[in-house]
Parts: structure tokens; sequence; C-alpha cells
């Protein structure tokens, strides 16, 4: 049981990190268009384009933050891997993933 | 789909599930992820070095670009502080020098960027209020300082750069609106320099406040004052003089904003700056420059006594005072004329003002003033109706409206169309009553009245005939426009010398030409020549292969050429320069130039105001057919309003339209009501050379007089080529001067002439005047007077 469970979180996890990979890229590459856009009105020295850039930059938050929130759900889902399979209950193992904020959070820092 | 703990995590806590089952599809090695999963979670590779990127170009940039920017802040501040010049002034120097040093005009848009890079670095981990309220003024600061770039990188643009961006994408009044707003902007900005120095004179030297510089003692008074504290001046003049070359870069500007406004328009630059804009950024530098010129002049003569002066230059000081005041009083003058250009109000007639502007037919153009007027007069006639209380102000609002339609209608390239129409009324009122319409003819004088400025009637009366102005002149123009065609109908009938016209040629545009050439030459096609021979119409260009302005060619060609009501197969139309016309004559033919005219005169021969072809002229064009044709006639058409008492004393004319418009002597005007023919005189003297001369003197003094044409042949009978000369002019006269010249032989060829003029018989005289004669300016004039009296 215990086996299979975390089974189905590895593949869960795998699917998560492939997922956070790909958002991060495409806020990378949004965030670069961007940058060279206005790197471009800046030559060029076009308003438009300026801000156009500005924005696409500004864009580039919304796949940065989706990527964040899957990372977070990633980690907890470890945590409740290593629980489980360091033998807790599976509902304190649950309960002790839901506590479970993050690295670098303010949670884990306490 | 991201897995969550919320979806997974019960349903293994409380066994398999179909959550579950979903997952367990595919087994594959488990240990790595199993590690990966006991080990503390690091950022994603990517995510690392899209983070370690910015970080970097935070750390190094930022610091970085400020100092960039506030070192030469600094500096610009400690020297132009020496100066005692304006923050504001230093500031925008100081940041333009600062963008300068970058890449370019955008060099700030890395502060906007970077702020939002900060942003987007707080954005991903929000935590504590503070750290909120950072991202929030990160964010918002970014934001200023996008728009604060932007502001600075179009400030650093080229003059050129900066019109062309400034008015990108606007509409044609916003375009106008935008110029007029930085042209106040540097008015006001002048003007403030002017009171400046004014307000330090005044507050300095107590005789500047009642300075007259009608009164010599006060004048006297204002220069001693000005000795004693000449240290003073000298000071004021250079701040203001170097507040005129701080404004160097504005006036430039708007010399590219008036640049790029007329070729937006369509209109000569001087026109724009004229009638439109009513502001001139060569003139405006080139006051401010007098200003400052003018107290130095001042300041020189105040270092000697102003008794001790010659008079011419006390004049000239005083008369430099006077022109400082004209000065000041002008730039206010200015800042008004663009205070009615922004003015909400007058908005909506800015791009009717333009069309009028851009306009080629003078009958087109006043119909569409009218309507103008008529539409201002109607808006004010419903808000009165409906607003009793405010009757008195909207009146005077809509007067104030209307006083601007005027003043700027006359960006119109041809004749001024306020004129145009107080002289269509004129000649409504005075009209003979045909409808017997008393109501009509009322409507007529109330509008004369009111478009002259008088307040002779009540407003609402006032509004309510000015609203009906439009269709009033709509069905006088047509009336008169409908006359004039028949007329010309009948001229084409006529032919020149009984035979018609093969060829029409016209040039520019003409509502009322075109409106005669379609129906002239239907009837000469159809009835005269009996498709025999088909009348032929020319449009005239201009010969310089450069010249820009067609439009006028090429709306004509294709008005005269698309097919209209009672004429559905389309006109043969041709057009080119002179050279092709040429090219098109057939030998014998007549040819008939049919003109619009802008206004006309027959004081001094038949002139009328026709706009130019390029930068030749119809005369060169008329001589030369007439050198190849066997008949040629130059007949303008030109309704009796545009008629001028004298048009080469109205030097207004040509003062606002030189550009655009030229005077050509034409040999018959067909107006609405008669058709005005020159007569040329032909006049053949035989006489020794120095009595030849003092005879084609006198004569022509005289036809220069009456306005007749006058062409002066040899007088050799034996010449053939004089037949065709007589057969071409109206009024021929034969002048011998005894004793005869040897070998005379009578000339019976005389009698022969056959050529018939438009409106004229043709009339032959002979004088023989003796060499000993008393007066021959007596005889000759005596006879003239005979010759020329019968039409």
């Amino acid at each position: 049981m215990a086996g299979d469970a975390c089974e189905v979180l590895e593949r869960a996890i795998r699917a998560n990190r492939a997922q956070v990979a790909a958002l991060t890229a495409g806020a990378a590459i949004l965030a670069l268009v961007g940058v060279g856009i206005d790197l471009w009105a800046m030559l060029r020295g076009s308003l438009l384009a300026g801000l156009g850039g500005a924005a696409l930059v500004g864009v580039a938050l919304v796949p940065l933050r989706m990527a964040q929130r899957t990372r977070r759900e990633t980690d907890k889902l470890a945590v409740f891997s290593a629980a489980l399979r360091a033998g807790l209950d599976p509902q304190r193992a649950l309960e002790v993933a839901r506590a479970f904020a993050g690295p670098g959070t303010e949670s884990t820092r306490r | 789909m991201t897995h969550t703990l919320d979806e997974i995590g019960p349903v293994i806590a409380n066994g398999a599930g179909p959550g579950a089952s979903s997952l367990v599809d595919r087994r594959d090695d488990t240990f790595a992820t199993a590690l990966a999963n006991d080990l503390p979670v690091e950022p994603d590779p990517v995510e690392a070095r899209f983070w370690s990127f910015y970080s970097l170009f935070l750390l190094v940039w930022w610091p970085l670009a400020l100092l960039m920017r506030i070192k030469p802040l600094l500096a610009t501040r400690r020297v132009d502080a020496r100066h005692r010049v304006f923050w504001r002034t230093t500031l925008y120097r100081a940041i333009r020098r600062a963008v300068s040093m970058g890449d370019g005009a955008s060099g700030t848009w890395f502060l906007g960027v970077t702020s939002i890079y900060i942003g987007v670095l707080f954005a991903v981990h929000p935590g504590d209020w503070w750290l909120a309220l950072a991202i929030a003024g990160g964010v918002l600061g970014g934001i200023f300082t996008i728009a604060a770039a932007g502001y600075t990188a179009l400030r650093v643009q080229t003059p050129a750069r900066f019109a062309e961006t400034l008015l990108d994408g606007r509409s044609m009044p916003e375009a106008i609106r935008v110029t007029a707003f930085l042209v106040r902007e540097l008015c006001l900005a002048s003007l403030a320099n002017l009171r400046a120095l004014h307000d330090r004179l005044q507050r300095e030297l107590p005789e500047f406040e009642d300075v007259d510089s009608r009164n010599t003692a006060k004048v006297e008074a204002l220069l001693d004052g000005i000795a004693e504290k000449r240290a003073m001046l000298d000071v004021a003049l250079s701040a203001y003089t170097r507040s005129l070359l701080l404004q160097t870069i504005q006036v430039e500007r708007v010399q590219a904003l008036k640049r790029a406004l007329a070729s937006r328009l369509g209109l000569p630059r001087r026109r724009v700056c004229d009638h439109l804009l009513q502001f001139s950024p060569a003139l405006f530098a080139s006051r401010m420059r007098k200003y400052a010129e003018n107290w130095q002049t001042l300041a020189h003569a105040a270092s000697r006594r102003y008794a001790n002066l010659d008079r011419p230059l006390r004049r000239r000081i005083e008369g430099l005072l006077r022109q400082n005041e004209r000065i000041h009083a002008k730039l206010e003058t200015r800042v008004a004329a663009q205070d009615e250009l922004l003015d909400e109000t007058n908005t909506p007639l800015l791009a009717p003002i333009c069309r009028i502007a851009a306009m080629h037919s003078s009958s087109g153009s006043i119909l569409r003033y009218a309507w103008l007027v008529a539409a201002v007069a109607g808006a004010a006639r419903n808000v009165m109706k409906n607003d009793a209380a405010s009757r008195r102000a909207t009146f005077e609002r809509a007067i104030a409206t209307l006083r601007f339609l005027r003043r700027k209608h006359r960006a119109y390239p041809g004749i001024e169309l306020h004129d145009s129409l107080l002289r269509i009324c004129d000649r409504a009122i005075g009209a003979p009553d045909r409808d017997d319409d008393d109501v009509r003819r009322r409507k007529w004088e109330v509008a004369r009245l009111a478009l002259a400025g008088s307040d002779e009637h009540e407003p609402q009366e006032t509004v309510g005939c000015l609203s009906e102005l439009g269709l009033l002149v709509e069905g006088y123009v047509a009336k008169c426009r409908g006359e004039i065609v028949a007329r010309v109908v009948d001229v084409m009938r006529a032919g020149h010398d009984e035979r018609p016209f093969g060829l029409v040629v016209t040039t520019g545009y003409s509502k009322t030409v075109r409106q005669a050439i379609r129906e002239s030459i239907g009837v000469v096609r159809d009835s005269e020549v009996g498709g025999e021979r088909e009348t032929r119409v020319f449009v005239l260009t201009s010969d310089d292969p450069r010249e820009e302005e067609e439009i006028d060619t090429r709306q004509m060609v294709f008005e005269l050429a698309e097919p209209h009501a009672g004429r559905p197969v389309p006109l043969a139309v041709g057009t080119g320069p002179s050279h092709v016309l040429a090219s098109l004559l057939r030998p014998g033919e007549h040819v008939l130039f049919l003109i619009g005219a802008e206004c006309w005169s027959d004081t001094l021969g038949l002139r009328v105001v026709h706009p130019r072809i390029g930068h030749g002229s119809l005369d060169s064009v008329v001589r030369e057919v007439r050198a190849r044709a066997s008949g040629c006639r130059v007949v303008a058409l030109a309704e009796n309003y545009k008629h001028r008492e004298d048009l080469l004393a109205e030097a207004t004319v040509f003062r606002h339209h030189l550009d655009r418009l030229v005077v050509h002597e034409v040999d018959a005007i067909v107006t609405e009501d008669e058709v005005l023919a020159t007569r040329r005189l032909l006049l053949a003297v035989l006489a020794e050379p120095s009595a030849r001369d003092r005879v084609t003197a006198l004569v022509r003094e005289f036809t220069a007089w009456r306005g007749i044409a006058l062409d002066v042949a040899g007088g050799d009978e034996d010449d053939d080529s004089l037949r065709d000369l007589v057969a071409r002019h109206d009024v021929f006269l034969q002048v011998i001067v005894e004793p005869r010249p040897r070998g005379r032989r009578r000339m019976d060829w005389l009698a022969r002439g056959q050529g018939v003029a438009i409106g004229m018989g043709k009339r032959h005289a002979r004088i023989d005047l003796r060499e000993d004669h008393d007066d021959w300016r007596v005889a000759l004039g005596a006879a003239l007077a005979k010759l020329i009296a019968v039409p």
C-alpha cells in the first residue's frame, strides 16, 4: 500500500517538476523578449515599443507565479512522500505535509 | 495540470481511489525521485539562472545608471547656479545631457525597466507588510519612471523627430491643437522672460514705470536712470539673452512642428503660419532678439546726455521704446490667438477650415464657408431658442466664433471668402426681385449686416438669417453657374471666326469650367460638328516634373472623364505639360483656353487672378499656341461677385496668396450677366522709323488706358502674313505718315479681313497723318475713340 502510494506520489512530483521547468522557461523567454524589445526601443527611441517591452516583462510574471505555486505543491507532495516512507500514519503524514510551506519561506525558517 | 497535495493526499490517506490509479499507469526508476524528494528542494536551474541574471543586472546597472544621471545633474547645477538660471531649465538640461551620454534618446528606459524588475523580484516572494509596501512602491516608481523616461525621451529627440512623434497618429484638429499648445507654451515662456525683465526694470528704475516715448522729458529721465544703473541693466539683459538662447530648441521644435503640420495638411508652410497658427517662429525669434538689442542700444545711448544727442538719434531712441512696447503687446496677442485654437468651442471648426484651405474651387470654398457660418449660427439659434436666460451670452459667443472663422478661413489659397460672401449678399440684395420674395431679401440684408459686423438687428433674427445663409448662397452660386455655362455654350457655338474650336484647354480646378466643358463640348460635337471632328479637351499641367501640387489637374481630369447626368459617354480628356499640348495642335485649328478665375477686373484690360501652373505662367503657353494655331482665345469664367474695381490696386490679394496665384490677361470674361471681351488692335504704320515709333508710342498709351491689347505689324503690304494677322484681330488701324514711303502700293487687302470676335464686329480704319501735323495725339485719339467706341 505504502509502496504504491509512494509511486503515485513520485509520478505526480515528476510531472509537477516538468511543469515548473516549462513554466519558468516560458517566463524567462517572455522576459527576455521584453528586455530585447526594450533594448530595441531604446536604440530606436520608440515610446510605444518601450512600453510594450515593459508590459511583456510584466506579463512574464504570470507563468512565473504559476511555476512557483506548482513548486510549492511539489514540495508538499515530497514531504508527504517522505513522511509516508518514514512510517508515519497517512493522516498524520498529510497533516505534516499540509503544515509544510516550502523552503525559504517564513514557516520553514521558524 | 498541477498535482496538488489536496488532490492526491486524501486519496492516499484514505486508500487507493480513482485519483491515485490514474497516476500509476507508468512505472520507472523511483530511486532518483525518492532521493530528490528527501533532499531539500532547490530552485530550478533555469529559474536560478533567470534570477542570477537579474540580480546582477540590478546590482550593477542600477547604481551605475543612477550615478550616470546624478553626476552631470550636480555638475550642471553648479555651473548654472552662477548664472541664476531657472531650476526647471537646469533640470531639463541635466536630464538631457545625462541621457545623451547613454545610447541615445531612450536611455532612461533602463530606469523604468529596472524598476519593473525590482517589482518582479519582490512580487515572487510576498511577505510582511513592509515588503508589500516596498513592492508597491517599486511598481509605482517603475510606472512613474517609465512615464518620466518617455517624456524625457520625447524631449531629447531632434526637432524633426519630436514633431513627427508628437503629430503621428493624430487627427487634423488634434495636430493643430498640439502645435498651438506648444506655440502657446513658447509665447508664455517668452512673455514670462519679458515680464521678469520688465518688473526688474520697474523695480530698479522708477522712471521706467511711467515712461512715455512721446514725452521727451520722461525719456530723458529714463536714460539718466539707465546711466546710473547700467550695471543692473547689463545683468538683467544678460539674463534675458541667456533665456533666449535656452529657448532656441523650443523655437526649432515649433518650426519643425509647423513643417510637419503643413505637410500633413497639404498646405504651404507660409499659409499655415500666417493664417492658421498666426505665428511665425522665425519672426518671433527675431522680435525677441530685437527687444534685447533695443535695450542695449538704449544703454549705449544713455552713456551720453540725452540733450546732447542728435535729433534723429533722439527720435530713433523714442522709436525703439515704442517698438519694445509693440513687441510686448504683440506677444500677448499671439497667446490669445493660440488660446482661440485651443478653445473647445472652436475645435469642430478646425477640420472644415483645413478642408477649405486645401480646396481649389473658389465658388466651392465660398459655399463651404457659407455653410460653416450657417452651422455656427444654427447652433446658436438652437441654444437661444431653448435657453432664454443665456441668450445674449450665447449670441456673443457665436459672434466670437464667427470672428475666429473669419480670421482662419484666410488659409484658403484664393481670394478672401468673407469679402466674396459680402459681395454675394450685395448682389443678391441688388438683383431684380424675380420671385417677389421680400422675406428672402430681408434674410440677405440681415445676413449682410451681420457679416459686416453690425449689431443692428435682434440677436434671434441675426442668427436665424445667418443660419440660412448656406442655402441662400448655394442657390445663388448654382444660379450664377448655370447662367455662365449657358453663355459659354453660346461662345462655343460661335467659335472663333465662325469656326468651331477644335481643342479646349483648361488648367487648375474650377467647378464652373468643369460644368461648362461638359455641357458645351456636348453641344459642339453633337450639333455643330456633326461627329466629323470631335472637340478635344486638354488639361494643362506644370512643365516642372518636380511640381507636386498636381492635385488640381488630377481632380479636374478625373471629374471631366467620369460620366454624368445627360452625358453617358465620358469625355476624352488629355493631360500633360505645354510641349504635349503643342504636339496636339492640328494645322488651322482653333484653340479655346477656358479657365476659372479667383477674381477679375476690367479697368485696365481684362485681367483675372488664376492659380499658377507650377512655376510657369499660362501666358507663355498661350503665346506658344498663338504662334502655332490659326486662332486662339483665352476665356475666363467668373461670377460678377468676383469683380474688383482695380485688381492691381488690391495688394493684399498678392500679399496673402502670391505663392499660388498669378494675374493673367484674357480675351474674354464670361459672367452670369454678360460676356466681356478684350478687343485686340492691330496697328500697321507706314512711315519712317522715327515717325513709326512716335505713332506706336501714342497708340500704345491710348490702348493701355482703354484696356485694349495692341499688336504692331510691320505694315508692309507685300507681307502675306499680315492678312492672317488682320484676321485674328478685332480692330485694324493703318496709319500712313506723309510723305509716303516709296514703292508703297494700295493696301486693298484690308477689306478681306473675316475675323469675328466674341460679341464684337471687326472694324478697320485708316489715318493719314502729315509729318508737319501739329498734334498727332489729338488726331490719333479721336480716330481711335471713334473706332473703338462701338463694341
